[in-house]
């Protein structure tokens, strides 16, 4: 009967990580971890168990996959509380949708908590229309996938900017935050508005999320312009998760001149080579890669530079991210690097005469 | 050791030579309002060249008159070779007169000058 009770138990709670924190009269602490799930429906022994152990308190943790507290019991003088923690994060509000067979919920694969295998309640909102419309949905691009603890952050920084910016039109978190890990210097953002706002933003920002951000204001035409003459620009929205959805990108409008000034900083590679880091190693064959993609009109993102990148140069971008890359390449990078300068330096001077 | 400061002088010139040229030729450009969304990158070069410039003796005062004179001289060499190459190719609107007033801003900026 005991076990029967037992596993049924643990089918409810399936997916939730149990933690025992036991203080002791000597002042020492014990964790068990997630061994005891059978004891959730028998407090009684839980008391016991304390008492056994001679321990003056405990405190039991229960967590999902996605590391949020969801329950806590605290057992003092052998009597037992219990409180509920349900954080407004672990909500998502969806839309049920007609299916051939069955109606459904989509869950976005982008989300901090409900991992597959968890149970779950779902009942209608009819009264909270109104924050219902304050929620919006984030839209991603080109990500694969995202960490939860990420995912937070991004919905933290859109708070704070929907609250101090009043007019945006967009705004995009973008560059290295996104890439797996937590390898970042800063937090890329941008801004969408006719109205720029001051300091109090980033301040604001750093201060909330405890993370330094780099925010680049834009208007409506100059967004338009920078993806129509920038390579660098276009990459970084091909990846990049924004509150609105994002407009098509422009038609590509190759200014040579332009795109001499920002080759130059990719000299920097064979000038600097042994005092440079591996990140900013990749960021400078990036911006090449990127221009050569552009000039020759074909798609940039992420995963074109890598793949020419290897081809053209013959440099894996993950060695080269951890600044594995051998003098060899280097060469190859140089005579790269003056091909490309020739072309366009070439091509500048044809569009300065025929302008 | 001599070695070591004569080739960091030598880092110092070359990555400041290409941010002065950048900048021209980005003055040069009609779309230069755009790529003054570019002042990250361009305070990296100056970060690169401070990088450099903490190696060097002596590190919290400025260099010497005679070392400053020869980055100096270098730089504005180096960038109006480059910047002269396309103006013979055809280039236009370069203003020249730009990289003295450049190059004594990030010579301030990296404490060489």
């Amino acid at each position: 009967m005991l076990q029967k009770q037992s596993n049924k138990n643990q089918k409810n709670f399936a997916g939730i990580r149990l933690d025992l924190i036991l203080s002791l009269n000597a002042g020492e602490r014990i964790q068990i971890k997630d061994t005891l799930r059978f004891l959730l429906s028998f407090p009684f022994l839980l008391n016991r168990l304390v008492k056994s152990l001679g321990a003056v308190n405990m405190r039991m943790l229960l967590t999902n996959h996605a590391g949020n507290r969801i329950r806590t019991y605290v057992f003092r003088n052998r009597k037992t509380y219990k409180y509920y923690v349900i954080l407004r994060n672990m909500e998502i509000i969806g839309k049920i949708s007609r299916g051939s067979k069955m109606d459904q919920v989509y869950l976005s694969k982008n989300r901090a908590g409900f991992a597959v295998g968890n149970y779950v309640i779902i009942k209608p909102l009819e009264e909270r229309t109104k924050e219902i419309k304050s929620i919006e949905k984030l839209y991603f691009y080109g990500i694969k996938g995202i960490e939860p603890v990420k995912l937070e952050i991004v919905n933290k920084i859109m708070k704070i900017i929907s609250r101090l910016t009043y007019n945006y039109d967009n705004i995009f978190i973008t560059g290295s935050f996104l890439d797996e890990g937590f390898q970042f210097n800063d937090i890329d953002i941008l801004i969408l508005t006719e109205k720029e706002t001051e300091n109090t933003l980033k301040r604001e920002l750093e201060n909330q999320i405890g993370m330094k951000t780099h925010i680049i204001f834009f208007n409506k035409s100059s967004l338009k312009k920078a993806l129509e003459i920038d390579p660098i620009w276009r990459l970084m929205l091909s990846r990049c998760i924004s509150k609105k959805r994002l407009l098509p990108h422009p038609r590509k409008n190759i200014d040579y001149k332009y795109l001499d000034a920002q080759l130059i900083k990719s000299k920097a590679l064979f000038e600097n080579f042994d005092i440079l880091n591996g990140k900013e190693k990749y960021k400078l064959i990036r911006n090449i890669i990127s221009i050569y993609l552009f000039v020759k009109n074909k798609e940039i993102s992420e995963s074109n530079i890598e793949k020419e990148t290897k081809e053209k140069l013959g440099i894996d971008s993950d060695e080269l991210k951890n600044n594995i890359v051998d003098k060899g390449a280097l060469k190859r990078y140089r005579n790269f690097y003056f091909k490309m300068e020739e072309d366009i330096i070439k091509n500048a001077a044809k569009q300065e005469k025929t302008n | 050791m001599p070695q070591n400061r004569k080739k960091l002088i030598e880092l110092i010139i070359g990555t400041l030579s290409n941010a002065i040229m950048h900048e021209v030729l980005r003055m040069a450009s009609k779309n230069k309002e755009i790529a003054s969304y570019y002042k990250k990158e361009i305070e990296n070069a100056i970060n690169v060249s401070r990088k450099y410039r903490e190696k060097i003796n002596p590190r919290n005062r400025s260099l010497s008159a005679r070392d400053i004179e020869y980055i100096r001289n270098k730089i504005i060499n180096k960038v109006k070779v480059e910047l002269v190459i396309r103006i013979s190719k055809g280039y236009k609107n370069i203003d020249l007169s730009l990289i003295e007033r450049l190059v004594d801003k990030v010579l301030k900026d990296t404490n060489i000058g």
